[in-house]
């Protein structure tokens, strides 16, 4: 499917990537590898790249959700999006908390209450397997099981849960209300975005004859 | 946790039913959400509250009431000042007079009625029944034993005469959404007058006092705006900030939050009071409320992490610290905000 780059970029290739963790500088030089060492030589002769805005050195700063903010914003308005985004989290954090407050004791510690961890299972647990492409063969398009790459499975899980959440709601409720409702569902296996990645599934497993034709 | 004193820093805890009862509209939305995910109502105790507390505690009664005014940045905790006032009075025993939020009088109304008492007047049906009706669920015991001592008419039909317990005219006000601002204004003279005899001890908290003497965004049926003193409603509650009672003390917030037509970086009397409004509130106590001291920072972080309000691996760390430290400025309200989705 995918033969041309389309993105590229200007920097000369002896550029080096900016590195945020404090961590890593924290560390006196005994304590670093082999590579690790090479590397801080390296960085002392050759020149850094400049670091993108939405790259942070703080601690509380996750990737995965910075993503996902990307991806929910809309018209280029991240403000809005990350705001939405903060209060999901909060909205997810609350839930949680009142369902500890009200459990019984044995129960307390089965709940979950940090939102990104219960983030981070969700989306794990909407990702697909196996994918379906178009493959052409004697003039005819077929649906070919195939397998997806870490990044395009990542990126299916949160288009899935973005796109489940804009359409199927009640005119009146916001977007935090229904992220974190679909959010728990998933990390739970049940709701909506888990049946899509089932029925992709179970697609790929109808159209299994095709298969070989991945090959030519 | 009746009378805090030396305990600056701690937090102390409201039983939830004295919540119903003595806030019924007082509290910050956040602050209620938090109640409820809590299950447990929770204020800090800061110190321009213990200066209060003192001045409250020492106040001669027999003098005027004297005017206390809490101004302070955006998001440093006035209101929640003022909530603890108000539970430690209610606590003592003290007829209270809340108005959470003035600025919800001066704008968003719906329906403006012409006033049946006065011709050029307005009234506010709606707010004034809400008013009332957490006037009553908060004050129930002084609206039985205090008595009216004039006769007042409400239309045609309704009156109330002389000696009937003041809680009749709350009901009429209720019943009568017509003439809801009317009770107010009524029941607000009743209790001025009666408090000179010292059988109970007065406390009017506002906040948002700004509010009465700044602009309004409402306008009449033929397009022209409203000026504040045009509303029953602003137009008594300026009688009850004057200082010729006595017996009796009164405590207001500025808010800017709130407040119409002004920048958001006015914080000072001066600035969001307006001339009119320094000159009617002129000799006041000023009580400023700065962010959090480092003290009061690591009590409020305590606090979140007692709770299992910061679920964030990172955020039990000394870096954690330090970056909420920094993120906030040890601003109440940022922490608050940025404690959330953490």
């Amino acid at each position: 499917p995918r033969l041309m780059q389309v993105r590229w970029s200007r920097y000369n290739p002896s550029y080096m990537e900016p590195e945020v963790n404090k961590e890593f500088y924290r560390k006196p030089l005994e304590e670093l590898t082999e590579e690790e060492r090479e590397k801080v030589e390296l960085k002392a002769v050759r020149p850094i790249k400049a670091a993108p805005p939405n790259l942070s050195s703080s601690v509380f700063s996750d990737p995965m959700v910075s993503k996902f903010t990307n991806m929910m914003m809309r018209d280029g308005n991240k403000v809005l999006a990350r705001s939405l985004m903060t209060q999901t989290l909060e909205t997810i954090k609350r839930k949680q908390l009142e369902k500890y407050h009200k459990a019984p004791e044995n129960e307390k510690e089965t709940i979950e209450c940090n939102p990104y961890v219960i983030f981070h299972q969700a989306l794990k647990n909407c990702q697909p397997i196996i994918g379906l492409t178009n493959i052409t063969k004697g003039g005819k398009t077929y649906q070919v099981p195939v397998p997806l790459k870490d990044n395009r499975k990542r990126f299916l899980a949160m288009k899935w849960m973005i796109t489940e959440c804009r359409e199927n709601k009640h005119r009146r409720t916001m977007m935090p209300e229904k992220l974190s409702q679909e959010l728990l569902l998933a990390f739970n296996n049940e709701g909506p975005v888990i049946k899509r990645k089932h029925s992709l599934h179970k697609m790929a497993e109808a159209n299994r004859a095709y298969a070989h034709f991945r090959w030519g | 946790a009746k009378h805090t004193e030396q305990h600056e820093g701690r937090h102390y805890g409201i039983p939830l039913e004295e919540v119903k009862a003595v806030f019924p509209h007082g509290l910050p939305s956040r602050f209620q959400q938090q109640i409820q995910t809590f299950n447990e109502a929770r204020v800090m105790v800061r110190k321009p509250a213990l200066e209060l507390f003192s001045y409250l505690r020492s106040s001669n009664f027999a003098h005027p009431a004297v005017r206390y005014v809490i101004y302070g940045e955006r998001g440093t905790g006035k209101t929640m000042i003022l909530c603890h006032v108000v539970h430690f009075c209610s606590r003592q025993g003290w007829l209270v007079l809340h108005v959470p939020d003035a600025h919800l009088w001066v704008k968003n109304c719906k329906e403006l009625l012409q006033s049946s008492y006065k011709k050029d007047r307005l009234d506010q049906p709606l707010q004034a029944s809400v008013w009332l009706k957490n006037f009553k669920i908060s004050n129930e015991r002084f609206l039985r034993e205090l008595k009216t001592q004039k006769k007042y008419v409400w239309g045609t039909r309704e009156s109330t005469e002389e000696g009937r317990p003041l809680g009749e005219v709350v009901d009429q006000g209720l019943a009568r959404v017509r003439s809801a601002s009317d009770a107010v204004g009524v029941l607000l003279k009743e209790i001025k007058q009666q408090s000179h005899r010292g059988s109970f001890q007065l406390l009017v908290a506002v906040d948002g006092v700004n509010a009465l003497w700044g602009r309004t965004t409402l306008r009449k049926e033929d397009k022209s705006p409203v000026s504040p003193e045009e509303l029953t409603l602003v137009h008594n509650l300026r009688k009850m900030v004057m200082n010729n009672w006595s017996g009796g003390a009164i405590v207001t917030t500025l808010s800017q939050t709130g407040s119409l037509f002004k920048p958001s970086s006015a914080y000072l009397p001066q600035e969001l009071l307006g001339k009119e409004g320094f000159d009617a509130l002129d000799p006041f106590v000023p009580i400023p409320v700065p962010n959090y001291s480092p003290m009061e920072f690591e009590s409020c972080y305590g606090y979140y992490l007692e709770r299992r309000w910061l679920q964030h691996e990172k955020a039990r760390t000394e870096d954690g610290k330090a970056e909420l430290r920094f993120l906030s400025g040890s601003n109440p309200r940022q922490l608050d905000r940025l404690a959330g989705p953490l």
